[in-house]
């Protein structure tokens, strides 16, 4: 569609279908709507708005559904409709406001640090991962920022010279104002063959600081660890949504790891599993890209993935891939 | 005697094989069990009761985990 008939649609929709669907067709339409409808709010909430294309050049109909509800609902079918199907559906739940003060690591950090919020700028979607460390490139002393390839590079999507966001979009982030880095390079994924790394590096712009061995809340970046690390030993990351959080890896040397991700699932071999301390997981969404480091702050692992069941917490497990992997695999040397 | 990584690690090679009939399996590695170290078969769901998951390979325990979906931490 074109921008002008995506704005009109997105217009007039709401009232048109204000009339066609009171409380008493959603009952008649589907027993789980009324439900939803019946708690409290008058009708199943939703918003509309504007979208761009994934697959193709133009706009369609961006439609957010506030209850799991609607999902599979008559209003949902109307909606596509009469957007002839060019329409963007996804459940956001309900939006709370944010907190006034987000912690450090969700928020604008210059110099730059490690644990920050990061991401690509999306243009179906907003995110944010994290900024696991500074890299250098043979000999240019040139600082590029490492994370995953999924934070940095939107799954090989985005394009190279693409700018990277501090903080991420979805902790409000935009560009040009916090644009820091531009992607350089990044190791493809692929659903259709055995993957070792999820990484991605991004040049600093021009003049931008950053502060390469400040792990805050652990200490000091000490360098790469030069032994494999084993089973048992015990980490540490700082990452977006979670900050501080310490661990134990739980396996090494895990082959045929499949972790889902938007273009498909994606197998990995030779990967780190760490449970988190205590009564935590040791990551969560948002934390992708982080450094995970061993008792002597020295780098060991990229984390990229994790689950929520597992773990002898039951907190679920999370998964890194080797340091050594990613770096001579992206041809760089970590900054510290 | 308490078992090596070296040995875990050619029980890992033949658990590929020798497990791949069970449904589900998201991953195998290499784990502990006390100081001993063990083939770690991670799984998305449980097991049915006669999947027949063995409790160790040449000698080397098997730990079986059901460790979910795994997916980009995003």
């Amino acid at each position: 569609m074109r921008l002008e008939s995506v704005r009109e649609l997105k217009s007039i929709l709401p009232k048109q279908l204000e009339t066609a669907f009171t409380a008493s067709t959603f009952a008649l339409a589907s027993p789980a709507v009324a439900r939803a409808a019946s708690r409290e709010r008058k009708a199943p909430t939703y918003f509309l708005g504007v979208a761009k294309k994934r697959s193709s050049k133009g706009y369609c109909l961006a439609l957010r559904l506030q209850d799991h509800a609607l999902e599979k609902s008559a209003l949902v079918e109307e909606i596509t409709k009469r957007a002839r199907g060019e329409v963007d559906v996804r459940y956001v739940g309900q939006i709370w406001a944010r907190p006034a003060a987000a912690p450090w690591y969700r928020s604008k950090n210059r110099p730059l640090l490690i644990g920050s919020s990061v991401g690509f700028v999306g243009t179906t979607f907003v995110m944010a991962g994290t900024l696991g460390c500074f890299v250098r490139k043979g000999k240019s002393e040139a600082l590029y920022v490492l994370s995953n390839n999924h934070v940095l590079a939107d799954e090989n999507a985005y394009r190279i010279g693409g700018t990277i966001v501090q903080p991420g979009e979805l902790d409000g982030g935009h560009t040009p104002a916090d644009g820091v880095a531009k992607l350089s390079a990044f190791v493809r994924l692929s659903p259709s063959k055995i993957n070792f790394v999820d990484c991605a590096i991004a040049k600093l712009n021009a003049k931008m600081k950053a502060n390469v061995s400040k792990l805050t809340g652990i200490g000091k970046l000490a360098g790469v660890r030069a032994e494999d690390l084993l089973v048992d030993d015990l980490v540490s990351k700082v990452g977006r949504t979670t900050g501080v959080r310490h661990g134990k890896v739980t396996a090494v040397e895990l082959d045929g790891v499949t972790v889902t991700y938007d273009l498909g699932v994606v197998t990995f071999d030779n990967q780190i599993e760490i449970e988190g301390s205590g009564k935590r997981s040791f990551s969560d969404a948002g934390d992708s890209g982080s450094l995970i480091v061993d008792e002597d702050r020295l780098a060991v692992g990229l984390l990229f993935a994790g689950g929520d069941h597992g773990g002898s917490n039951g907190k679920g497990l999370t998964y890194g891939n080797p340091i050594k992997t990613v770096l001579s695999a992206l041809k760089v040397k970590l900054a510290f | 005697m308490t078992i090596s990584i070296d040995q875990a690690r050619q029980a890992k090679e033949a658990a590929k094989t020798q497990l791949v009939e069970l449904p589900g399996i998201v991953g195998i590695g290499i784990g502990k069990v006390g100081a001993d170290y063990a083939v770690k078969v991670n799984l998305r769901a449980a097991l049915p009761a006669n999947a027949g998951a063995p409790d160790r390979i040449a000698g080397v325990p098997v730990i079986f985990e059901v460790v979910g979906e795994i997916r980009k931490r995003q």
